[in-house]
């Protein structure tokens, strides 16, 4: 991987969620049906730093092992400040961290956040599995951020944490889980029209930052109308549990306000020729493939052997993938990945 | 500007004929070498045989794809030049990059850009000597996706094209300074941020221009660079006229980077302007700043009163710790052990880590023992380790919390602990472990028990082979088993196979102890 570490400024669009909302956000912290025993734990363990005023929303991230080693360190924080300042709600940025579901910590926040790589073991005990349970149908909400892997990145862990690859199956990790945990419960794909895209803000950030050679791709094909490859799992009519590729890599800032991971694009491009060119280019990785939105599978073919090189479409069409890393790009792709995340926060709270 | 010795550069301002690569950038581009060298031995897969070393038939194929597309990439028509780089570009194979390389110089900028995306899309492909240089030629072209993706990639490219040289050709050089003053800011910032790597010798006017650069993320990029490069008293004398009324990231980073340099009395005014602002965080960092720079007592109370509050950001935190290290080291301990309960965790990892470090005796046992049941893992585990560092010296009150501590592989360390001090007080404390919840503590603190013939160990021996847990109790008659030659041994065993006829384990015992 490259050791750039290319940036930007924070653009401030300061937008504020009706003061309305507030107590409503605020009171989906808490468990009324608590003891005042376990009020007391939660205080000492949630208490919010001084330069946090008291009562600010606090959610809770899942962590197993060495908290220093982890994917994406900063990110979750950085959406959690954004969430703060674009929409003037109270927060603490410092998620609440627990190692495993029955932690009762989260009997106090509405929302749990896992990267599927920063945990490693997926195989729930009871104990765990029935406290998931719990928590769900009380009414929080589960994200896991690269619970969708397309089939090819699934050998390393760190694949699919370095490619957001659009697919519309769970992984099977995830899927033998929540068989476990919600059995004849299935992952459905989220329609491209669902409320949670436009939660906060829909649509796409202004594209005229891109190079104009990928723009038309970026805004009619790669997320259209903002919207995002994910799935979610219904409980008892609420989007209870929420996958998607990996999305952290574009949250996290540095102290100074600049975007702290490159992000590059995988675009599919044609150009004159070039379709008749690829039906019989000779390639020497592998080829998967990779269900789509509508059922139907795109047939992507390596080159080398987890480099996506090009793709034969459902539709016949031959299209060849380019990665641009670009500065531009990077802008463009953690504005969006932000915005997506501030509308995964926004929809938690309040559906 | 500092001793510029200090911080090897790649490359003069002006080219000089006397000129040579710092031994470090040597150091570096060997280092390089063996890098890819051994990248290329762990995926393989990322660096594709060439044809002469594929099957006959997938040679043919390869082939007859690059014949095809080479054909295209000679025709007229720009478009079908396009998507015929766009596909040698997939191949590494010499015709495929000769033809890519080419495309770099083509008329249209379309092609061209193709081509750059092409060489730059695989971040683990290599580039030749040949191909860097072409690349870097292009920093200057009229394109501005050209510029801005050849500027974004230009550590690497540089990398590239300066191979073994000694120093790159001056037009490339004056290419590339030009670039800093680019009209288009995105080139700017990818420039200033690929200077973290290049290190080029930029002189104090441009890095002011920079400081003062209209877009805020050039600046912000310029700033810890120029703080490295440029004399403290340049450095705040660039930043002065910045400051008001800006962002409060950008005073609060300026804070930062004015505590990391060396006090001037300009800095120090800068600092104290600051300490006013409204913001929290930048006036704390101020104060912070002030503090690394003149450690002064009543400052220290009161930066400590505000850390046990958890009234600093854990950033600034970090810088405040940072600068207890100037103190004398009573001054500092004492500083550092007022910190071992403040709420950031990492903060408080590095605050224990630095006491820890610093201590060469037993600390109080208030301030100790909580470490053991931090949150933290971390923290416990360095906890343990200074412990059985001193184990010989521990009280009673110590190891008790050891061996009664929630966590259990604190509680495992006592087995550590046990071989370290005397045998009456490791009996106890093995015996305790012996009553552990944890299994396998049990079973180790048993086989250390029997293993050091420690405190009434035949007793404990005939209680671990009636133990409800059946683990324990294999592992019991297996630990004696392995000591039959021992009498008392063979006596324990004997007794429990006469009065236990009926065990599953006397069978065990029996075959081996007929």
């Amino acid at each position: 991987m490259t050791s750039f570490r290319p940036i930007t400024i924070l653009h401030l669009l300061f937008v504020c969620l009706p003061f309305a909302l507030l107590p409503a956000l605020l009171k989906a912290q808490g468990d009324p049906g608590a003891d005042p025993a376990t009020e007391k734990t939660a205080a000492s363990t949630a208490s919010s730093p001084s330069y946090a005023p008291p009562g600010t929303l606090r959610i809770a991230q899942m962590l197993q092992g060495d908290t220093r080693s982890r994917y994406y360190p900063g990110a979750l924080e950085s959406l959690l400040l954004a969430l703060e300042e674009k929409l003037a709600i109270p927060v603490d940025e410092r998620p609440i961290t627990v190692s495993r579901f029955d932690d009762e910590a989260l009997q106090h926040t509405p929302f749990l956040y896992a990267n599927f790589a920063d945990r490693t073991d997926w195989d729930l005990d009871s104990a765990e599995r029935d406290a998931l349970r719990n928590f769900l149908r009380r009414g929080g909400l589960l994200y896991i951020d690269a619970g969708i892997n397309a089939e090819f990145l699934r050998a390393e862990t760190s694949h699919g944490q370095r490619h957001s690859y659009a697919s519309w199956e769970p992984d099977p990790v995830i899927q033998k889980l929540f068989a476990e945990v919600f059995p004849g419960q299935s992952f459905r794909p989220l329609p491209r029209a669902h409320p949670l895209f436009r939660s906060w803000r829909g649509g796409l950030p202004d594209p005229q930052t891109l190079p104009e050679s990928i723009r038309q791709y970026i805004v009619d094909e790669k997320w259209p109308q903002g919207s995002y490859s994910m799935l979610g799992l219904e409980i008892e009519g609420r989007l209870a549990v929420l996958l998607s590729p990996i999305i952290a890599m574009g949250w996290a800032r540095t102290e100074l306000g600049l975007w702290a991971n490159p992000i590059g694009f995988r675009v599919r491009e044609s150009a004159e020729g070039l379709d008749a060119q690829l039906r019989d280019a000779a390639y020497s990785g592998v080829r998967y493939e990779v269900p789509r939105e509508d059922g139907r599978v795109d047939i992507v073919y390596c080159q080398p052997d987890t480099m996506p090189a090009w793709v034969q479409e459902p539709d016949g069409r031959w299209r060849i993938f380019r990665y641009y890393t670009t500065q531009e790009v990077s802008d463009y792709a953690h504005i969006f990945y932000t915005q997506l995340g501030l509308n995964i926060l926004t929809y938690a709270l309040i559906q | 500007m500092k001793d510029s010795k200090h911080f090897p550069r790649f490359f003069p301002l002006a080219p000089s004929p006397s000129f040579k690569f710092p031994g470090s950038v040597t150091v570096l581009l060997a280092l390089g070498l063996l890098l890819g060298s051994s990248l290329q031995a762990q995926w393989p897969d990322f660096f594709p045989e060439r044809s002469s070393n594929l099957p006959p038939e997938d040679a043919r194929k390869l082939a007859e794809t690059i014949e095809r597309a080479l054909h295209e990439a000679a025709s007229e028509d720009p478009a079908r030049r396009v998507g015929a780089i766009m596909l040698l570009g997939k191949y590494n194979t010499p015709e495929a990059t000769a033809a890519v390389l080419e495309a770099l110089s083509d008329t249209n900028p379309q092609v061209r850009r193709a081509a750059a995306v092409s060489f730059l899309e695989d971040v683990t492909r290599s580039l030749e000597t040949s191909t860097g240089s072409a690349l870097l030629a292009r920093i200057g072209d009229e394109d501005v996706e050209i510029r801005r993706t050849i500027s974004f990639h230009l550590p690497r490219i540089l990398r590239a094209a300066i191979d073994n040289r000694s120093r790159l050709p001056a037009n490339f050089l004056f290419g590339l300074l030009q670039a800093f003053a680019d009209p288009d800011v995105s080139v700017r910032r990818n420039m200033v941020a690929a200077q973290a790597q290049i290190n080029l010798n930029l002189p104090p006017s441009l890095w002011t221009l920079l400081l003062r650069d209209t877009d805020a993320e050039v600046a912000a990029r310029a700033l810890p660079l120029a703080a490295r490069d440029l004399d403290s008293r340049d450095f705040a004398e660039a930043l002065a006229p910045t400051l008001k009324g800006s962002d409060p990231r950008w005073q609060r980073a300026v804070a930062v980077e004015l505590g990391n340099s060396f006090s001037t009395p300009r800095s120090l005014e800068i600092l104290r302007q600051l300490a006013q602002s409204d913001h929290p965080l930048v006036a704390k960092e101020a104060f912070v700043a002030t503090f690394r720079l003149t450690p002064e007592t009543h400052a220290l109370a009161n930066l400590l009163d505000q850390a046990r509050n958890n009234d600093l950001h854990p950033d600034t935190l970090r810088r405040f710790v940072n600068g207890l290290l100037a103190l004398e080291t009573d001054q500092c301990l004492r500083a550092l052990q007022q910190l071992l309960a403040v709420r950031d965790p990492q903060a408080r990892e590095e605050i224990v880590s630095t006491w820890l470090s610093l201590l060469e005796k037993l600390p109080q046992e208030s301030a100790f023992l909580p470490l053991l049941q931090d949150d933290s893992r971390m923290i416990r585990m360095r906890a343990v380790n200074f412990l059985i560092q001193f184990a010989s010296e521990l009280p009673e009150s110590w190891i008790h919390a050891v061996a009664r501590n929630p966590h259990a592989e604190v509680r495992r360390t006592g087995l550590t602990i046990a071989a370290r001090i005397d045998p009456g007080r490791a009996f106890d404390l093995l015996l305790e472990l012996f009553l552990d919840p944890d299994d396998s503590l049990r079973r180790a603190a048993f086989s250390a028990i029997l293993n050091q013939r420690l405190g009434d160990w035949e007793s404990l021996a005939r209680d671990a082979l009636l133990d409800p847990d059946d683990s324990l109790r294999t592992h019991a008659v297996h630990r004696l088993l392995a000591q039959k030659g021992n009498p008392q041994v063979r006596t324990i065993l004997s007794g429990f196979a006469r009065e236990n006829p009926s065990d599953p384990l006397v069978p065990i015992i029996r075959a081996q102890l007929p």
